[in-house]
């Protein structure tokens, strides 16, 4: 069974309020009836209702179940449990599972069988390679017919002038948007929906408008182009356009056998989804990974790696000219993080050449993590910046710059070096992860601990 | 393409599209446009190079204090997620008396929550150690506003340059090293300084303020400013002995009326006290900041007389008349003049306190909270308090406590107005109080900021165990009621966070 920390456990709130929440209600003195056996922890947490919440976690994925009120999932009543199970394993003394857990467990391994029977029963299936074919060549073809409406309007706005861009409403680019999801390119959507945003941007907007609509135009041309292309650049233009891909073929490939560091794990929310990013860095081949995951509304993130520890493990990764984006294979127990060098971007100029060579294979990379050593913060003409021992000097994003993150990094490495790992975009840095200070801690500067 | 550079081309391409192909003239197709712009744009992102910084941030000094354990540094943080200025604090009392300080990542968040209290607490800030200073130093909104303990080495010049906050800054730290010399510093330019700096300078006298004053705070009192004026005299009548005092007790034995008489069958000795307002202004008052003039819809004699008593040291009644304070409140309590004499006891009180009579005017308030004559809340006894040593307010308080005339909730307001960080005695006495059935179970005392929950903020760790005990032997009671079911539990949680704090460091 997985040893659980702190950290692991608190990646799975959805959301600061929860992890808060849970790690005040962590306690032996909140819980009475605990106990554990070799899948499953549960216990009673008195809440403000009469009766004390039914919490239960079953420990292979964990799936959580409480039988509290809140919409939240999962609640920190299990979260707390879970946390509880971190810090202080002792509480939980083995038994018998009452009927409450174990009905519960049966009901979800029984449907969990019926899910592997269906896919079992899909994949005997004969794979009907001319369906196959038919049904990409008719996306390809929606996407194509999508595309070419909106790449006239967009040209006919670059007519008009970037300033007729100005006084287009919200309205018209989520009309736009939609029309993208409706031909299936998600990515472009998404990359639409953020003009309002850009055209608002401020002194040197029109430079940044031109410059993501000159975005948005590459894709869709690379986009009606699609069948034209050779094999791997029309597999990074499908990757841009957000055409879903099979979990099932990547974790089939060859995976990547490595020491994993993983140095940073961010989560965002917009429009009711959830995005996290973990990056992780090879210690043997120096590569450096992504996992995306996604979680809709209230639904929980898949458990993952926590950030600031190294596991053993097999990483697949996901067709690319420039390989990032990754699944877990197989992983161990996670270990203590130990000194990184030899895995690093000794400079920033190295750095950034990696940024360059990786935009000359897929020019759709978006963000590129470099893990620069030896760096430190300077405040340079207002500007706060990390500088290498070069005197190279990086620019920061506000959303760093303004917040407590600058000053923890700032705190923990006495203004001196450190191992910092930023997510770099072609234009500022934002650092999720940073080794440095006493004993070479790993420091957490995922944005959510601006909250 | 030309050999300028992608972002050079980008912005110049950008500046054109502003306005558009069409009115532009310039002829090229926007398809090309957007297509070039695309090229531009990754061809800068690719092509983006660092900039040479030559600066640096000076780095922190190393600390030679430990940092606290993961256990209390657990705890910190969690008090952080939901602040609590009390616990916070206490936190800090609590590592600062083991020599350990904050884990340098947390540092940041300490401070940002610290200055944005008001109070700003002392503990709390040395707490964080070298980090704190130097990170405080960097950040604008994190300045440290408290002055320093040491003289700083530019005293001299910053007293003859520097700003009036500046020199009152520096003023405090000499006086606190050496308040002689800090006298001659406001002497020596006190000619030239304007009023409000000399108002400022005087105020800062308070502190370590002796008879080596006097002769200078007396030529204070002819000053041409009034503000001057009217703080020296504070100063005067807080120092025990002056000669202002002196003068006021005269003005106040002028007014007062005393008749001791033998009579009745036990020929017990009576003693009646009145008190006659000042007929007439004498001009040598003024001098001493009495105002011949009344605020509007106050008589003119009545202002004088509560100046006068409000400048006088209330034991001057005690040897006037030979009575206690309670006696001398009875004695007076039908005057005409009543309600201007308590208000210059109160005032009186705060200048020179003396436990008798914070007990007797404690008393008052809390008969006029009582009858709802006086704001609700304890919070009229902190001018008091501040006055008093420790020992004094804890004996009051206790005395309210064992006082069965007095509402029970009255009493443990008393108690809980009683400032931390309590006495294990005292906080013993409040528990035998609890435990003798002083004390009327009332859902209100849960509500944040009532009593049990005050209580549960600052009784002594070592007693702390037996008011858990004593809270849930009155759990049941608690569960029936709508508002005490919600707040128990926080009263609880908060006495035992508190205990577990203190053992962690303890271990």
């Amino acid at each position: 069974m997985q040893a659980w920390t702190v950290e692991s456990v608190v990646a799975l709130a959805p959301d600061a309020a929860s992890a808060s929440a849970g790690q005040a209600l962590a306690s032996e003195r909140k819980w009475s009836g605990i106990g554990r056996s070799d899948r499953a922890v549960w216990g009673f947490c008195q809440g403000s209702g009469k009766d004390p919440y039914q919490a239960r976690v079953d420990l292979s994925e964990p799936a959580f179940k409480c039988s509290c009120p809140s919409r939240k999932f999962p609640c920190k009543h299990g979260l707390a449990l879970m946390l509880l199970l971190a810090k202080s394993p002792g509480v939980f003394k083995a038994q018998a599972e009452p009927g409450w857990v174990s009905e519960w467990i049966a009901g979800r391994s029984e449907r969990a069988e019926k899910k592997v029977e269906k896919a079992k029963a899909a994949a005997e299936k004969p794979v009907d390679i001319e369906a196959q074919a038919k049904r990409a060549a008719q996306r390809t073809q929606r996407v194509q017919d999508g595309i070419a409406g909106c790449r006239v309007w967009l040209e006919d706005l670059v007519r008009r002038g970037l300033a007729a861009a100005q006084g287009e409403s919200a309205a018209s680019w989520d009309r736009m948007a939609a029309r993208m999801v409706d031909a299936q390119a998600p990515g472009l959507a998404a990359m639409v929906r953020r003009m309002p945003e850009v055209i608002a941007s401020g002194a040197g907007w029109e430079v940044r408008t031109l410059d993501h609509l000159g975005r948005i135009h590459t894709l869709m041309r690379a986009g009606e182009r699609l069948s034209e292309l050779p094999g791997d650049v029309a597999g990074d233009v499908r990757v841009a356009l957000g055409w879903p891909q099979s979990k099932d073929e990547v974790l089939a490939s060859e995976g990547v056998r490595d020491r994993w560091v993983v140095l940073g794990q961010v989560v965002e929310e917009e429009d009711r989804l959830r995005t996290r990013r973990t990056w992780l860095v090879g210690r043997g081949t120096r590569r450096r990974a992504l996992l995306l995951d996604f979680a809709a509304g209230l639904a929980p993130l898949e458990a993952t790696v926590p950030a600031g520890v190294e596991v053993e493990g097999e990483l697949a990764f996901y067709p690319s000219r420039q390989p990032l984006r990754a699944l877990v294979k197989g992983a161990g127990e996670p270990l203590p993080m130990g000194a990184l060098a030899g895995a690093t971007d000794a400079t920033i100029e190295e750095g950034l050449a990696s940024y360059a060579a990786a935009l000359a294979a897929n020019p759709w990379t978006g963000r590129w993590p470099l893990l620069l050593e030896g760096v430190r913060l300077v405040k340079e003409r207002e500007e706060w910046c990390l500088v290498d021992r070069a005197g190279d000097g990086l620019p920061l994003r506000g959303a760093f710059t303004g917040g407590i993150n600058l000053w923890r990094l700032l705190s923990a490495s006495r203004g001196d070096e450190a191992t910092v790992l930023v997510e770099w975009d072609g234009e500022s840095a934002m650092p999720v992860g940073a080794v440095g200070g006493v004993g070479d801690a790993f420091l957490d500067l995922a944005p959510r601990w601006a909250a | 393409m030309s050999g300028a550079s992608p972002v050079a081309s980008l912005r110049a391409l950008a500046t054109a599209a502003v306005i558009g192909s069409e009115r532009s003239g310039s002829g090229e197709a926007p398809a090309k446009v957007l297509a070039r712009a695309g090229v531009l744009g990754l061809q800068a992102r690719a092509g983006k190079r660092a900039r040479k910084v030559t600066g640096r941030v000076v780095a922190c000094p190393v600390d030679p204090r430990p940092v606290a354990g993961s256990a209390p540094m657990g705890t910190l943080l969690r008090l952080l997620s939901n602040p609590d200025a009390g616990l916070i604090t206490e936190w800090a009392e609590l590592a600062n008396a083991r020599g350990v300080r904050v884990a340098d990542a947390a540092v940041p968040q300490v401070l940002d929550w610290w200055a944005r209290q008001p109070q700003r607490p002392v503990a709390v800030f040395h707490a964080l150690g070298q980090r704190g200073e130097w990170l405080a130093a960097l950040n604008p909104a994190w300045k440290k506003p408290v002055a320093t303990q040491e003289v700083p080495a530019n005293a001299a010049e910053v007293w003859e340059t520097g700003t009036g906050p500046e020199r009152a800054a520096v003023l405090a730290s000499v006086r606190r090293a050496d308040a002689a010399r800090a006298l001659e510093m406001v002497q020596s330019t006190w000619k030239t300084d304007g009023a409000d700096d000399r108002v400022r300078f005087l105020n800062v006298l308070e502190e370590g303020l002796s008879g080596t004053d006097e002769a200078f705070l007396e030529t204070a009192l002819d000053d041409r400013a009034k503000s001057v004026r009217q703080c020296a005299v504070g100063l005067l009548a807080q120092l025990p002995g002056s000669k202002l005092r002196a003068r006021m007790a005269e003005r106040l034995a002028a007014m007062v009326c005393v008749e001791r008489k033998k009579g009745g069958i036990l020929r017990r000795e009576t003693v009646t006290v009145e008190v006659e307002p000042p007929k007439d202004f004498d001009p040598s008052w003024e001098r001493d900041g009495i105002d011949a003039k009344p605020p509007q819809g106050k008589g003119a004699r009545a202002w004088w007389l509560q100046q006068i008593v409000s400048a006088t040291d209330p034991m001057e009644w005690c040897r006037l008349a030979g009575l206690t304070p309670e006696e001398l409140r009875e004695k007076l309590a039908s005057s005409d003049s009543f309600k201007e004499i308590e208000a210059g006891w109160f005032h009186a009180c705060v200048r020179s306190p003396s436990a008798e009579w914070v007990e007797m005017l404690a008393t008052v308030y809390l008969e006029r909270i009582h009858a709802g004559h006086a704001p609700a809340g304890y919070c009229s006894y902190e001018p008091l308090w501040q006055r008093l040593p420790r020992h004094d307010i804890e004996a009051i308080a206790i005395k309210v406590l064992k006082n069965d005339a007095m509402r029970s909730d009255d009493r443990f307001a008393c108690a809980g107005a009683v400032p931390a960080p309590w006495g294990e005695v005292f906080s013993r006495r409040v528990m035998e109080a609890l435990a003798a059935g002083a004390f009327k179970f009332r859902a209100v005392y849960f509500v944040r900021g009532g009593s049990l929950g005050l209580i549960a903020e600052l009784i002594h760790p070592a007693v702390a165990r037996a008011y858990e005990a004593w809270l849930l032997g009155v759990a049941p009671k608690a569960a029936e009621d709508q508002m005490a079911r919600g707040e128990f539990p926080k009263v609880l949680d908060r006495l035992r966070l508190r205990v577990d704090m203190h053992k962690e460091f303890a271990s």
